[in-house]
């Protein structure tokens, strides 16, 4: 035998560990490790490394299967060889076996378990998998985190639109972009031509290269390329899968077919790929071009700029390259670009920030629920376990050792939780639509929502977690059972005090978190009743709206515009029905916004940082009145011909922010409108304040004008009528169609449901939210009544005694009560205060109400506290109807 | 009072113990099974086999430090204990009454 310092060569380290796990601790173990090393190292020099490594495997395998899961022989007198010993693969089987067995005699149980735990699972890994997609994953172009968006920011405050020559200069000059791209940031329809009907596209118009920087290229035909982008090229456009398969039936020869669109001819030149989508829901994409429409004015900003990143570049070094053009564009043109720069952030990080609040919250809350399920189920196991005190009992005195039923107790939870987290995900996949109908995710480029990796990862994760979380209390209970009370007492003693103190505890958390769930929506609620009693400043009820849109190439001249749109409203307020018809350029809550300066022509703005910016819209005389916005001062317009010159009915906001208390009719107001000189308008009326954007933001300064002074080629139509708003779309349709079969109605909706569309999200948080908390309040209930019905069966002795001895019904009741009470009470402390750490998240989804408001915290914790009465009462009462000699006799 | 009976392998192990002397480790132990009863043994049998004997008070050990080749790991020297011994001749001598006479009938067939 060879000796020397080296140690020679090395079996397997892992072998090595997993056979020193096997072997008894010390020296015996050590040496059977040093026997098969010395072996090993002789194998290795007669038969080679790969014999002796194979030979060593085959040894250790040899000892570990004799020593595994087995106390060492001690002393001669237990010296029995180990017979039919099980090995611990079997032991672990036999367990399982026996958990499917001891599920499959309580099928009424079972089901409720897993169907508790599959709804909890199922909303989790549906509201997960929505997170996963719209905050974890990014977005769906390649190397989306080397997208960032560009929007312009006004001393130093960020803005979202850029101007179309602004973004020529940052795309020509700034190297740090590899591609700077631009979309119109409101896209409109457009009247599409050369099909049988005349039909509304939503459109929009995009730099040429917008695809090539986001690396998505056509499926059909090809990509804009640089020669699109010149005025003088003919037209051409890209469609969108859903329209290519609607209106050319999948047809590939769509490629290269005329369709007119803007009036004018445009060549189809390709087909985006299926579930392509870009901000904005729209089926044909325009390439922006110099001089076209919606560029030229460094002061008009109507451009969303997304740039991809080159190789290399941070995010800071392309801030600050496009800082120097800022400053070279402000020293160059001053008017416009003083103070004026571009925010550059991740195109992800910027889109998210719309959702992220929302989902997280509604993640939150929908964790809280499930941890509420758990506590239900764990209730349940733990009296399930008190039931079977008399079976886990005869194990342990047999020899089961406290570690062997805690496992097997464990097991049953784990066999429960997977059947849970397979039911759920099956679930989650139908919540998934349901969720992605009521959140509308399109913004951050997520149109439909598949089973993914994360998703199942996540549901087996859940499942194990739940299984932990409701499992240990009843198996480490169980595991505690003590044999010799459980088999010599009767009914007094089946559920020990530490079980029941256990599920005590449990539905004083279960109380705590369903407050907390009810405080949040109760705030929501409160919010949401505030938000929707919000003045919008007109009378939505029976007012029919649509939008119409003329073809400039049809009617270039302004008079035909006037002549037409004039006709039009003629002709629909002929209908019968039709009380009143009003029509402006972009109807509130609806149709965007639309703002350019405005000022005293006696006290102009010192700069461009200084003024302020107004919503303009145009409109028709008699717009006023349908909408039921009132006239305060002045008057409404005149017919266009008997306005001499350029007139303006502006809203209170802008009367009291130019002229303060005086009054502002026959005064002149400077209007920026792209020229060097700004346009004056006379005052001539003042009207009442309106919500234009949004419900939740005061109004800003508001100006009209006559249509006939800036006719465009769109008009929002507003009909009042004596009945129901819907049986007006025929008759308005059929005058438009007699005015021109060309143009179609197009978006014709409510005004109520304008409105109601207007608090969709916070809509959307408040029911999810609600049915989240109702969803743990009844969970609590549930918790709670099963509690206190098992207090009762555990006390009927008692109760038996006191009923016999004479006590009243009062006292029985108020005893069940009570310890009812106590339990909701401790919940509701703990609860209230959990509320106070937690709503404070929720301040920016409140309107009008504090996060701590007190009558929300009042009124919640009182209903709760009324529920739990009623879960209280059902366990009082059969403690009532409790018959003494029965009570007595029961053992 | 020793075991009445040792089991065949038990016997084995215990006289290669005997037969190595003071150098009656596992591995020689195995060596000496292979080489003078031709019996390959499985390594974990061995281990438990000694582990039962030990405990029975049949055999006994001590630790040595071992060669570099084992790693640092020490090496159990087994010896037979007294009762060990009487164990084994208890067995001899039931094995020889019983093949007392019987000799003469094994070579004839």
């Amino acid at each position: 035998m060879m000796s020397g310092p080296d140690p020679g060569p090395r079996p397997s380290l892992l072998t090595e560990w997993l056979l020193s796990r096997c072997l008894p601790p010390g020296v015996v173990g050590e040496s059977i490790l040093g026997d098969l090393r010395e072996e090993y190292s002789q194998d290795f020099r007669t038969a080679g490394p790969a014999r002796a490594g194979l030979r060593h495997l085959r040894r250790a395998l040899s000892i570990a299967t004799r020593f595994v899961g087995r106390p060492p022989t001690m002393s001669h007198r237990d010296a029995h060889p180990q017979r039919n010993e099980e090995g611990p693969m079997s032991t672990l089987l036999n367990d399982l076996r026996y958990s499917v067995r001891s599920l499959r005699k309580s099928p009424g149980f079972t089901a409720v378990v897993i169907m508790t735990l599959a709804l909890g699972i199922g909303a989790n890994v549906a509201m997960f998998s929505i997170v996963d997609a719209v905050l974890l994953k990014g977005l769906p172009y390649p190397e989306a985190d080397r997208l960032v968006l560009g929007r312009t920011t006004f001393s130093g405050q960020i803005g979202w639109n850029v101007s179309s020559e602004d973004y020529y200069d940052y795309r020509d000059r700034v190297e740090a972009f590899s591609s700077l791209a631009a979309i119109r940031t409101n896209p409109e329809d457009v009247t599409v031509l050369g099909g049988e009907e005349p039909e509304r596209v939503p459109s929009t118009m995009v730099s040429a290269n917008l695809f090539r920087t986001l690396e998505v290229s056509p499926q059909l035909g090809r990509d804009f390329n640089q020669e699109d982008a010149d005025l003088s090229a003919p037209g051409v456009a890209l469609i969108s899968h859903g329209y290519w398969q609607r209106r050319f039936g999948g047809d590939p020869s769509a490629v290269g077919t005329t369709i007119t669109a803007y009036g004018a001819p445009v060549t189809v030149v390709g087909v985006m790929p299926a579930g392509f989508f870009f901000f904005q829901n729209v089926d044909i994409w325009l390439p922006l071009r110099p001089g076209g429409p919606w560029t030229g004015v460094r002061r008009f900003h109507n451009w969303t700029l997304v740039g991809r990143l080159a190789d290399g570049v941070t995010l800071e070094q392309a801030q600050s390259q496009v800082d120097v053009v800022s400053a070279q564009l402000a020293d160059a043109y001053p008017d416009s670009n003083k103070d004026k720069g571009l925010n550059v952030s991740g195109l992800q990080a910027v889109l998210v920030d719309e959702y992220d609040e929302m989902l997280l919250t509604l993640m939150a809350a929908i964790g809280l629920v499930l941890l509420i399920a758990c506590g239900n189920v764990a209730g349940l196991l733990l009296a399930r376990g008190s039931g079977r005190a008399r079976e886990l009992s005869v194990r342990a005195a047999i020899g089961a050792t406290g570690g062997r039923l805690a496992r097997q107790l464990l097991g049953e939870s784990l066999l429960l939780a997977l059947a849970a987290g397979l039911l759920g995900t099956l679930l989650a996949l139908w919540l998934q639509d349901v969720a992605l109908g009521a959140i509308p995710l399109e913004y951050a480029g997520i149109t439909e929502l598949k089973m993914s990796g994360g998703m199942l990862a996540f549901a087996l994760f859940l499942s194990l977690g739940t299984a932990l979380v409701f499992g240990v209390m009843p198996a480490w209970s169980g595991a505690r059972a003590d044999p010799a009370a459980n088999l010599t007492g009767g009914t007094r003693t089946t559920e020990s005090g530490k079980s029941a103190r256990l599920r005590s505890g449990l539905v004083v958390l279960q109380v705590a978190l369903s407050l907390v769930l009810l405080v949040g929506s109760g705030l929501l609620v409160r919010s949401f009743v505030r938000l929707n009693a919000v003045d919008p400043g007109f009378e939505e009820e029976a007012l029919l709206t649509a939008r119409v849109s003329i073809p400039m190439a049809e009617y270039p001249d302004p008079r035909q515009r006037i002549a037409f749109y004039t006709g039009l409203l003629e002709d629909i307020r002929a209908i019968p029905e039709v009380r009143s018809v009003g029509a402006i350029s972009l109807l509130p809550l609806k149709d965007g916004y639309s703002n350019v300066g405005a000022w005293d022509p006696e006290k102009p703005p010192a700069g461009p940082r200084d003024v302020t910016l107004a919503e303009q819209r145009q409109v028709f005389p008699g717009y006023f009145e349908t909408m039921g916005i009132p006239i305060r001062a002045g008057r409404d317009f005149l017919d266009p011909r008997r306005e001499g010159e350029l007139v303006m009915v502006i809203n209170e906001a802008m009367a009291r922010g130019i002229f303060g208390n005086e009054s502002p009719l026959g005064r002149m107001v400077a209007v920026d409108v792209g020229d060097a000189e700004p346009a004056l308008g006379r005052v001539v009326g003042m009207v009442g304040d309106v919500r234009m954007t949004n419900l939740a933001r005061e109004p800003s300064w508001q100006m009209y004008f006559l249509y006939s002074m800036m006719p465009g080629a769109g008009l929002s139509l507003a009909v009042r009528t004596s009945g129901d708003p819907a049986a007006l779309v025929g008759p308005i349709r059929q005058a438009l169609r007699a005015r021109d079969a060309d143009v179609p109605l197009a978006r014709v909706i409510t005004m109520e449901e304008v409105v109601r569309d207007a608090v969709a999200t916070p809509r959307v948080l408040m029911a999810a939210l609600s049915a989240f908390a109702l969803v743990a309040l009844f969970l609590s209930a549930l918790g709670l009544y099963g509690v206190l019905a098992y207090y009762v069966v555990r006390r009927i002795h008692e109760i038996g005694i006191r009923v016999a001895m004479g006590a009243s019904a009062g006292r029985v009741v108020r005893l069940v009560l009570g310890r009812g009470m106590a339990l909701v009470g401790a919940g509701l402390v703990l609860g209230l205060g959990g509320a106070l750490l937690v709503t404070r998240f929720l301040e920016e989804q409140l309107y009008e109400v504090r996060p701590t408001d007190l009558a929300t915290f009042l009124s919640v914790s009182f209903g709760l506290l009324c529920v739990a009465a009623l879960a209280c009462l059902l366990p009082a009462w059969r403690a009532v109807r409790v018959d003494p000699v029965r009570a007595l006799q029961m053992e | 009072m020793p075991p009445r009976f040792l089991g065949e392998f038990e016997q084995m192990v215990l006289l290669a113990v005997l037969r190595l002397k003071e150098g009656a480790n596992a591995v020689s132990i195995l060596r000496e099974l292979d080489a003078r009863a031709g019996r390959s043994v499985s390594r974990g049998t061995l281990y438990k086999t000694l582990e039962r004997m030990e405990a029975k008070g049949l055999v006994q050990w001590v630790a040595e430090d071992g060669p570099p080749e084992r790693g640092g790991h020490p090496r159990r020297l087994f010896s037979v204990t007294g009762r060990g011994v009487r164990a084994l001749q208890e067995s001899r001598e039931a094995l020889q009454k019983l093949w007392q006479g019987l000799e003469g009938a094994l070579e004839e067939s």
